[in-house]
């Protein structure tokens, strides 16, 4: 999951990308509206966190324009302003859900979770795939109701692709929602993840959790409960 | 007296009533007296006129010489215009061939001495009558004195002067109501522009327009500018209060969310971070909405609810998508209220998301405009049991099941006072029921 951060405050913007990255989200920031919104329109972001006070470009003229230019992603508004006519006018200007500060990061954490899940048209923080099940709350992943280690990217692979059930996701799509822009990225490593997570899910190969379409990614095949 | 237009109308008729009452009394009194001078000056005529036609004889008889007499009405048996001469005995000595009516005995007076009388006002036709005291000198120095007496009945000038007096008054009571009404018009017009503004001050407090018109009369002009100086200023100085309040809350909000989230598990001093962080935010959330509160927008314009509420439910829709709320508003389009846009923004949202937030999955927003009331009903779990009242006092909340501050419905309730209006919360028949009535 790729998740663009726009605050001006260096040291909250700085705790709320380390909290994210925690969370094994990818990351791009700025403390700037105009390089937000270049963000913003040009990264595969699938979860933009935005400040409303911000120089350069207030945020929610930065969210109309997103909005404008077909960026359909959930965006959730950080904003110190916490009057009803201030919320309205931030999710008619296209945010969908807005948090007022002073928070705690947690529950910042919660609600892009529960965005995410929103997005994906869950209505509980536990995906249920036929014998998968992933809580996104606990970061768990579970076969037949048995807990499955994984490591942080395996983890963040195979959310990525449960979000996205059914469709089939590329190589590189899938590395530009999992990577941060600096990182090295290499096909052959997410090869090797996808390859790991199939033994580890699906270790007597009855479940087939991930299907590889040759030439054109990757797809979550297994039906929804 | 409160009003200017009965002001000036009674302070003008009184004048022109003064006027018009002084203008006739000297018109008529003048031209009484004109007539008295021309009845004394004719009459004298007459007895110069006499005088010429009597003569003495050295038996110091006088005759008068008929023909000579300067008004024939003398010589003709008829009444009217009566003349005498009588000696200083009071024995007459000659008379007219015409008579009066009726005849004052002559007075004696000193020779040379005119008296002119008007006698028998009580009756229907007075007498004027003009008497000379006079001598015939001889030409061995003696005198022969007498009076020539004439008595004038037949004059009309007395009823000349009454027509005279009833036009003139008549005259001047027309053209009194004329001016009156002509005044009435003069003023009507000279005060339009008064009343002009009067109509677009009740349109600003209705909040059908924001200022007053500025191509008025000179005189107003700097009252008109000045009052619109006025609202802007006022306009501006809450639009700022409120930008002043942001930016505050903002500056000190941001740094807080640093601070609260440095608060690490294991961390030395933690407890005491975690408590004077809330403590500050509290502080902040408190006194941010109080200042909010205390400062009621004057002349708010008037404000549909309908539209507002539609705002406000669809942002919740979006907030609450996993819950599935679905809003009724049944608000009459013509609903208004006149309050500040954010103050109705903050009652109506704090009601309308506790409605979602405790519970309710279908709420019911109607409305009753004649009252000026507003009800929202959701088919919760309804209101506990106890003083409904309570709740709507600062940080009293129904259960705490659900995240939140506990200051929605005081802050909405505290909002509706402040313009007047209340806030009451009622057992519904499907769930909670909370009523706004507005201030009318």
């Amino acid at each position: 999951m790729r998740a663009l951060v726009v605050e001006d405050e260096p040291t909250l913007r700085q705790q709320l990308v380390i909290a994210l990255r925690e969370q094994g989200f990818a990351i791009d920031e700025s403390g700037d509206g105009e390089e937000g919104l270049y963000l913003a329109v040009t990264m595969p972001v699938d979860i933009a966190i935005i400040d409303l006070g911000l120089p350069g470009r207030d945020g929610l003229s930065l969210i109309k324009s997103l909005r404008k230019q077909d960026k359909d992603y959930p965006v959730l508004i950080l904003t110190a302003r916490d009057r009803w006519q201030d919320k309205v006018d931030g999710l008619e200007a296209g945010a969908d859900d807005y948090l007022t500060k002073p928070f705690h990061i947690e529950e910042l954490l919660a609600r892009t979770r529960a965005l995410l899940r929103r997005t994906g048209g869950w209505t509980d923080s536990v995906m249920q795939f036929e014998r998968l099940s992933i809580d996104t709350r606990a970061q768990q992943v579970s076969v037949d109701n048995k807990p499955v280690e994984l490591t942080a990217y395996e983890y963040r692979v195979l959310v990525y692709l449960a979000t996205q059930a059914g469709k089939v996701i590329s190589k590189s799509t899938l590395l530009d929602h999992l990577y941060d822009e600096d990182t090295d990225r290499d096909p052959n490593v997410l090869e090797v993840f996808i390859r790991r997570l199939r033994q580890k899910l699906d270790a007597d190969k009855t479940l087939q959790p991930i299907e590889t379409l040759r030439g054109r990614g990757y797809r979550l095949a297994l039906p929804r409960l | 007296m409160k009003s200017i237009t009965s002001r000036l109308v009674l302070g003008t008729s009184v004048v022109l009533t003064v006027f018009v009452i002084l203008v006739a009394v000297s018109v008529s009194y003048s031209v009484h007296q004109r007539a008295e001078t021309a009845r004394f000056d004719r009459l004298q005529g007459l007895i110069y006129g006499i005088l010429g036609a009597t003569d003495i004889n050295d038996q110091a008889e006088l005759s008068v010489n008929a023909l000579a007499l300067p008004d024939p009405r003398l010589n003709q048996n008829t009444t009217g215009l009566y003349a005498e001469l009588v000696g200083s005995d009071g024995k007459r000595l000659w008379r007219s061939q015409s008579t009066a009516s009726w005849l004052p005995a002559a007075t004696v007076r000193p020779i040379g001495d005119w008296l002119f009388e008007t006698l028998g006002q009580d009756r229907q036709e007075p007498i004027h009558r003009l008497q000379l005291a006079t001598a015939w000198e001889f030409d061995n120095g003696e005198e022969f004195p007498f009076i020539v007496h004439v008595v004038d009945e037949g004059d009309n000038l007395a009823s000349q002067l009454k027509r005279f007096d009833q036009t003139l008054w008549a005259t001047l009571l027309l053209s009194a109501i004329c001016l009156l009404i002509v005044q009435l018009l003069v003023l009507r017009y000279s005060l339009k522009p008064l009343h002009d503004i009067a109509e677009e001050v009740a349109d600003i407090e209705q909040g059908k327009r924001d200022a007053l018109e500025e191509d008025v009369p000179r005189e107003l002009q700097s009252m008109t500018l000045g009052l619109n100086a006025l609202l802007s200023a006022e306009r501006e100085r809450h639009a700022q209060y409120r930008h002043l309040l942001d930016d505050l809350a903002h500056s000190l909000k941001t740094p807080l969310s640093v601070l609260q989230n440095l608060d690490k598990p294991g961390q030395p001093e933690r407890t005491t971070i975690v408590e004077q962080t809330s403590l500050m935010r509290r502080s902040i959330e408190r006194h941010t909405q109080r200042a909010t509160i205390r400062s009621p927008r004057y002349l708010a314009p008037q404000l549909p609810v309908k539209s507002t509420i539609d705002r406000i439910c669809h942002s919740l829709v979006k907030l609450y998508e996993h819950e599935t709320v679905t809003f009724s508003n049944t608000v009459d389009a013509d609903f208004k209220v006149r309050m500040d846009e954010a103050d109705l923004f903050e009652v109506l949202g704090n009601v309308l998301e506790n409605a979602c937030k405790y519970g309710g999955r279908d709420i019911i927003i109607s409305s009753d405009t004649e009252a000026q009331q507003l009800t929202v009903e959701d088919d919760g779990p309804g209101f506990p049991d106890m003083d409904l009242q309570q709740l709507v006092q600062r940080g009293m909340r129904a259960d705490t099941r659900t995240s939140g501050t506990g200051m929605g419905l005081a802050a909405a309730h505290q909002l509706m006072a402040t313009y007047g209006g209340r806030l009451e919360l009622q057992h519904g028949d499907r769930g909670a029921r909370v009523v706004l009535y507005f201030n009318q």
